[in-house]
């Protein structure tokens, strides 16, 4: 269930760059074009990481035939 | 507008701050009102500012604030007023360190109730002793679904790049952070990296990526970064990242610092530092300062007798930064009303910011009941050249009452400090300095402190 979860985050953070509905943030601050960018970076890669892990995890599982699910 | 409005308050308008007769008071205007509403339905500041992590905080009835402002405003509250505002260029790095840390924690917790934080600011931050507590309740409101890290950014500047500065490279971060007053940006720290810091792959997106990004600050890109989300749970680990990097940071062994073993290497003897406690424990017993200010208090210790024998609080200023940071661990670990704050007597702290009115300076922000005076008088008077009647006056000017030290050219540490040069200061002579002393007030009581002739005097300004 952890996995499913942790997939579904990962899969929603990559997807949402190219979502449409902007997310005019209410802020007095001015956030930055840079730091934007920045951090839908960290958080693509961060998420790609996270996914590799997991497809990585199911390969060796599979291979060591344990059926072990509980990483 | 004049008045009591606080001139550091005009960023932001979901309220203002308001200072009457030594209360402080805020208020949230119509704007703000629903994210205010809905903050406040969560409950989470209360139990923030009951372990003392965010201040705390009262609906005052709008006619307790007799201001225009009040009129509109959908609420006034209050707050305690904090013992010394102090500014992040004056403080330790274990205390911008602490700073950010609970500026990451104040803002994780907030997620977990559908509060954000809309900024990042370090002057969002106060210290009582040497805890930081975070003080501006209307920089929290509501999260909305997919939005990014606004103040991701101003983090960086603020927090972040200083602590790498001093962290990477050994340069102390406080007179670059005084002269820009809002921080040090990604762009002007970058081309300070060795080559080889910057391939670390957090300096290379938070400092590197985030320098050559803002420069090209096309509206096509604006556009195209409206659109973007960031989910929630990104969000989060990207906080706990940066407060798992924010907490392993240390300062550089390069980074200048000279007293840090002064107390062990001293020129005296137990009995002699005996002396010396004795008489500052019976001064501070005497007259019971709700305010002390430690002038060169080097590692705290005598901060730390202070306030056994009775200050309140004690703002201990220094300017070696390997004593100073001693003097905030020393504060920190033993929970002392001490904060220690990195100031040079030479150059204090001015007034500054927007219509030089925005961070105050040293003087005009607030006055000490009582002053600690200790081996300071020759590094301003022989190692600064300035003439040591001057330097009484200036120390008398900040207090009512004090102890001030004189240590004689017979001291091996003036000693030391003429070693090299000519020595010009016919003037500086304890006949001179117990004369400065009595134009500005009595001497209630000295001692020898040493047997090299150091005098500790105990004043009273008339």
């Amino acid at each position: 269930m952890e996995q499913r979860r942790a997939m579904l985050v990962v899969f929603a953070g990559l997807v949402s760059y190219s979502l449409i509905s902007p997310t005019q943030a209410h802020a007095y601050l001015d956030p930055g074009t840079g730091s934007i960018i920045v951090q839908a970076i960290v958080a693509g890669i961060v998420g790609i990481a996270t996914v590799t892990r997991l497809y990585w995890n199911r390969i060796r599982t599979f291979l060591s035939g344990t059926g072990d699910q509980s990483d | 507008m004049v008045g009591p409005r606080d001139p550091a308050s005009f960023r932001d308008p979901s309220g203002h701050i308001y200072i009457l007769d030594g209360r402080v008071y805020r208020t949230v205007m119509p704007r703000a009102r629903d994210d205010y509403e809905f903050v406040r339905s969560t409950g989470v500041l209360q139990r923030l500012a009951r372990d003392g992590r965010v201040i705390s905080a009262t609906e005052a009835p709008r006619d307790a604030l007799p201001v225009a402002e009040a009129e509109d405003a959908a609420y006034v509250i209050e707050h305690p007023a904090v013992p010394f505002i102090s500014y992040p260029y004056e403080w330790s790095f274990p205390g911008l360190k602490a700073a950010a840390l609970l500026t990451l924690d104040v803002h994780l917790e907030a997620l977990d109730h559908e509060v954000t934080l809309s900024d990042a600011s370090a002057y969002n931050i106060q210290f009582i002793g040497a805890r930081p507590i975070f003080i501006d309740y209307l920089s929290f409101r509501r999260y909305r679904e997919g939005e990014f890290w606004i103040g991701h950014r101003q983090f960086c500047e603020q927090f972040l790049n200083p602590l790498l500065l001093t962290s990477l490279t050994g340069v102390p971060y406080q007179a670059w952070y005084r002269g820009s007053v809002e921080g040090i940006r990604p762009s002007e720290l970058k081309p300070l990296l060795p080559r080889w810091r910057r391939l670390s792959w957090k300096v290379f997106t938070h400092v590197v990526l985030q320098a050559g990004f803002s420069r090209r600050q096309s509206s096509k890109n604006a556009a195209r970064l409206s659109g973007m989300k960031l989910p929630l749970e990104a969000y989060r680990r990207m906080l706990r990242s940066m407060r798992r990097w924010v907490a392993g940071l240390t300062p550089a062994k390069s980074r200048p610092t000279i007293w840090v073993d002064y107390t062990n290497e001293r020129s005296y003897t137990d009995d002699e530092v005996g002396r010396k406690v004795a008489f500052v424990r019976e001064f501070v017993q005497a007259t019971q300062p709700s305010m002390l200010w430690d002038i060169g208090c080097n590692t705290g210790e005598y901060s730390q007798v202070a306030v056994e024998s009775g200050a309140r609080t004690v703002v201990g200023f220094e300017n070696d930064h390997g004593a100073l940071d001693t003097a905030f661990a020393r504060a920190s670990e033993k929970d002392l009303p001490i904060l220690p704050l990195y100031l040079d007597a030479a150059n204090p702290s001015p007034s500054e910011g927007w219509n030089q009115a925005e961070r105050k300076g040293l003087r005009a922000r607030a006055s000490a009941d009582a002053i600690l005076a200790l081996a300071v008088v020759h590094h301003l008077a022989i190692g600064r050249n300035i003439p040591l009647d001057q330097v009484v006056e200036w120390l008398a000017n900040l207090a009512p009452v004090g102890v001030i030290e004189f240590v004689p050219k017979a001291d091996p540490m003036v000693h030391d400090m003429l070693r090299l040069r000519e020595d010009v200061f016919d003037d500086y002579t304890e006949a001179v300095f117990l004369q400065a002393i009595q134009r500005h007030g009595d001497v209630v009581k000295s001692t020898r402190a040493t047997a090299s002739g150091r005098l500790l005097v105990w004043y009273r300004r008339r």
